[in-house]
């Protein structure tokens, strides 16, 4: 679980980087030529929208929810004592599990179809691939459903152990609390 | 299949994710789950399922959008690189003697900082990194601190230029300048109306924003030579925005450019300080976007409802006077400013009240003003209020959610007395 | 049954206000009121997503932008690349309908996408909306234009100006803030996109319309529960909805020159230079388009460009003299449909 981890961190640095240094350095290219050239830099608002804005949305996701990122109301559940504090989060997991795993299925059937078709868009006179951009949606959502299954999993055996761990609900925590015996 | 009434999915969708949130749900997958029941109940499962695939990348894949991640850059990597705490060293020291100082500096910052985004996310990101740790450091109430910087934000989409009011100009057939110009007007005075906030705080609890330690005049010239690289990487993008060179979209990546620059040249762009910005920026846009798609769903599912053709039906069979129109008006945006994204709740209900508004002979000018305000206040009310969201994004180590969200709360007092002031503007003309 | 329509322009727009009403209104005259329609001009599907829409059944009419989806529509957008043949967009829009509608491989797209083709509208002709006047062959040299359609950007390319595409959102403050030169799009979007205070000059060089969009498509799942009667009374209404658009582009296109004039925007007359510039490249582009379609996938393409060219020239014969909506909608249901067994179409 640990290697996982740790490549889920290292792909969402290594590409999530690379794309805002990219995204940064192909728009104030574009400015500049357009200025000191009077010719901007070609297919620009295409390469950031389809490739660069997708990849800064949807990678991180996985990443966000290994350091508990997403945003969630706790005030309602901080009277509750810690089991049921547990079941709480459980349910909220096991509807992520669902919620990402239909946008994991529903975004690959789309980036078969467009992979299938091809599809492309006009930029000028030539012609922009975008298909392998879809292609994004369903692995940042197949790694997120990942991370959730592993919640899942350690929240239910927390749950049935009587071992209450209360470190997967801290903002810092990288582990992901699965069994007992991994920590 | 079994038939309900759309409309009453409408309503049963919204106290829906209500209570999935007060379920600890996170607040997209709430979003993201009543919207896709609500849609296969209406229309079909096969429907849902695609239009919960489909949309997301529709979504992302925006141009206009882009400004977000790089404006958020830009904050982090200006707060990582310490640029900022120069600024507030400064700020401190002029105004350290004025109660409340730093808070009325940062609702400034981001009126300013309004006038190079479009968009009220973009400019709470950039100000929220920079101004919260500095209000922190000087033991502000963090309520206030982060209350002041969110709805400090929302100027941003008032001032221009405003992506918001431009897709008004268009919907409404009105003159883009003209919205800008009181857009701008609208903005100042929420503006003078958050400062009005934070004195009223402070004298109620003058321990809630401590004053700086005095300074002798000498260590304020000292401080104010620490501001160079802001002042630097502020009339970069001021200058170029206004000398036509580049747009408001554009104008997060010059600036995250520039810092990138002076950071450099400063010696202050380690890599660790180049990393940590990244992962920032990456995990503050992993979340937000996903909130953003599930909000911008959920606005299908309402617009497929016809609660909006219903309540619009409503106003027009009680042949209701213009002042009770306009009250029913702010009641259905603050309604939905609590769960919807803005754009969309903007498009799904002008086909419904420019109607009833050219009927009853209110000026476009003055409703697409009030709108934006209306959906600018939606921007920070719970449960779903994206600049919010954004502040807890970059200022997680220093309040929760609900800290946030208390904190707000004056604001949007403030926010509705301007409504009714605006209303009352709209009787007398 | 109410059919879920979404005209996806919002509710200013002249689909929204006259050609989707207008053809409800005809709908369910001509059914008895057994079909109705109800259009959501915006909030529940943008353009960009109508054509998933249709296919999943998220609505069940709406407009569809075929540049939008080209790799879905490669034999429908043939029309696009010949969109620089032709004035009247009467005429255009009616031989465009013509074509697609008797070109199997464009039914089959259409069909593939879950949808039925039932007629298309067209714009009224692109001129140069700039901020610099533009008069001669020289004067648009070191400009930058935004266009629309890879037609357009070769035009422009072709002239020394530089060609950029940008989302319309944009489009507002870059003419405002200089970063944008000029359009090259039609004069209605002085009003559609709010620009008189940042456009000062417009060319009037007729050159181009868009004509290119399915308006409206029909989901196949309203087809298929049709039977003759209903399908010829859909279609019939279809052309008013067209016919409407076509007309609104016109009246906008008066109201948008007036309007435009009393803002001090200058109607700049070509002169004889970019006159025959503008000729030399549409022969240019006739000669040589085939070659670009069949690298697209189109078969057979010059045959094809050769039948809508035809078309284009049958119809500019056709609307001489018309006048109403109500003239050119019956024109195009009879020429175009009345005879057909629609049983048979798009199935
Ligand atoms: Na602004
Ligand atoms: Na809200």
């Amino acid at each position: 679980m640990k290697f996982i981890e740790h490549a889920i961190e290292r792909l969402t640095i290594i590409f999530g980087s690379a794309v805002l240094v990219m995204m940064v350095l192909q728009i104030v290219v574009d400015v500049s030529m357009r200025t000191f050239a009077d010719k901007g830099l070609t297919a620009t608002s295409e390469l950031v929208s389809h490739y660069y804005m997708v990849m800064v949305s949807f990678l991180p996701v996985a990443y966000s929810e290994l350091r508990r990122r997403h945003v969630e109301a706790t005030i309602f559940t901080d009277y509750l004592n810690l089991k049921k504090r547990l079941v709480v989060e459980l349910f909220g997991f096991v509807l992520s599990v669902l919620i990402y795993g239909i946008l994991c299925w529903g975004t690959l059937q789309e980036a078969l179809s467009n992979t299938a078709k091809g599809a492309y868009i006009e930029s000028g006179v030539t012609v922009f691939y975008t298909w392998p951009s879809y292609w994004i949606l369903p692995v940042s959502f197949g790694l997120m459903t990942f991370v959730l299954t592993f919640r899942v999993i350690s929240t239910f055996s927390q749950f049935f152990n009587g071992r209450i761990d209360t470190q997967a609900a801290s903002p810092n925590a990288l582990n992901i609390t699965v069994t007992e015996g991994e920590k | 299949m079994l038939e309900i009434d759309p409309v009453f999915i409408g309503y049963f969708s919204l106290v829906g994710v209500l209570l999935l949130i007060m379920m600890r749900v996170p607040i997209a997958v709430s979003l993201l789950t009543v919207s896709g029941l609500g849609i296969a109940a209406i229309v079909g499962v096969e429907s849902a399922i695609s239009m919960v695939s489909t949309i997301p990348y529709g979504f992302a894949s925006s141009w206009t959008l882009s400004s977000v991640p790089m404006f958020l850059f830009m904050g982090y990597l200006a707060f990582h690189t310490g640029m900022t705490k120069g600024l507030f060293a400064a700020a401190r020291a002029w105004l350290g003697w004025l109660p409340s100082g730093l808070a009325i500096s940062s609702i400034g910052g981001a009126s300013g900082f309004a006038a190079v985004t479009g968009s009220s996310v973009a400019c709470s990101a950039a100000i929220g990194r920079i101004a919260i740790p500095e209000m922190h450091a000087m033991k502000y109430d963090i309520r206030v601190a982060t209350g002041s910087v969110a709805a400090g934000g929302t100027i941003g989409a008032l001032i221009p230029p405003s992506i918001l009011l431009i897709i008004y100009g268009i919907q409404a057939e009105e003159s883009i300048n003209d919205l800008f110009i009181g857009g701008l007007a609208l903005g100042l005075i929420s503006m003078f109306m958050y400062f009005i906030v934070v004195w009223l705080i402070y004298l109620r609890s003058p321990s809630r924003l401590p004053r700086g330690a005095n300074t002798t005049t000498s260590e304020k010239w000292s401080a104010s030579l620490q501001i160079w690289p802001v002042l630097v990487l502020v009339s970069a993008v001021f200058g170029g925005l206004f000398g036509g060179i580049f747009t408001a979209t554009e104008a997060g990546a010059i600036g995250a450019f520039f810092t990138l620059i002076i950071a450099f040249f400063q010696g202050s762009l380690s890599k660790s300080v180049f990393r940590n910005s990244c992962l920032d920026t990456l995990l503050s846009s992993g979340s937000l976007f996903m909130i953003a798609i599930g909000a911008s769903l959920f606005t299908r599912l309402i617009a497929l409802t016809g609660v909006s053709f219903e309540i619009a039906d409503w106003i027009d069979n009680h042949g209701f006077s213009t002042l009770i129109i306009l009250m029913v008006i702010i009641v259905v945006y603050l309604a939905l400013g609590m769960f919807l994204e803005p754009i969309g709740a903007m498009l799904l209900t002008l086909p419904l009240f420019l109607p009833i508004i050219a009927e009853h002979g209110i000026d476009t000018v003055w409703f697409g003003l009030f709108v934006a305000k209306l959906l600018e206040i939606g921007m920070i009310t719970p449960p779903v209020g994206l600049n919010v969201f954004v502040i807890h994004s970059v200022a997680k180590d220093y309040a929760s959610l609900e800290e946030i969200f208390s904190g707000v709360i004056p604001f949007i007092i403030a926010d509705l007395i301007l409504i009714m002031l605006m209303v009352g503007y709209q009787q007398l003309i | 049954k109410t059919i879920r329509a979404v005209s996806g322009f919002g509710p200013s727009h002249v689909l929204a206000t006259t050609a989707y009403p207008i053809m409800a209104e005809k709908l369910k005259d001509f059914t008895d009121g057994r079909w109705k329609i109800r259009d959501t001009p915006s909030g529940l599907l943008s353009v960009s997503e109508m054509n998933q829409g249709l296919k999943r059944g998220v609505a069940e009419m709406g407009t569809i932008i075929m540049p939008y989806f080209a790799a879905d529509f490669t034999n429908s957008a043939l029309v696009a690349e010949l969109s620089v043949v032709g004035t009247d967009n009467r005429a255009i829009a009616s031989a465009v309908s013509e074509y697609i509608s008797t070109c199997s491989e464009c039914i089959a797209e259409f069909s593939t996408n879950g949808q039925v083709y039932t007629g298309s509208d067209a714009t009224v002709t692109y001129e140069l909306l700039t901020r610099e006047p533009v008069r001669t062959s020289s004067d648009l040299a070191g400009m930058r234009i935004r266009t629309a359609g890879s037609v357009f950007t070769r035009f422009i390319s072709e002239m020394g100006a530089e060609a950029t595409q940008i989302p319309s959102t944009e489009l507002f403050e870059m003419l405002s803030s200089g970063v944008l030169d000029g359009t090259y799009s039609s004069t209605p979007d002085l009003k559609n996109q709010r620009l008189y205070e940042s456009v000062r000059y417009v060319t009037n060089i007729h050159q181009g319309v868009f004509n290119a969009s399915a308006m409206p498509s029909l989901s196949n799942r309203i087809w298929s529960k049709m039977n003759e009667k209903d399908r010829h009374a859909l279609m019939h209404a279809a052309q008013y909805a067209q016919a409407a658009s076509i007309a609104g582009w016109r009246d906008i296109l008066k109201e948008a020159t007036a309007e435009g004039e009393k803002q001090g925007i200058t109607f700049i007359e070509p002169d004889a230079s970019l006159l025959a510039k503008a000729a030399e490249f549409r022969q240019k582009h006739i000669a040589t388009v085939a070659d670009t379609l069949e690298k697209r996938g189109v078969v057979n393409a010059q045959e094809k460009v050769d039948r809508y060219l035809a078309l284009v020239e049958k119809w500019n014969h056709l609307v001489e003299g018309v006048d109403s909506i109500e003239e050119l909608a019956e024109l195009r249901y009879k020429e175009i449909w009345s005879h057909r067994k629609l049983m048979d179409y798009a199935n």
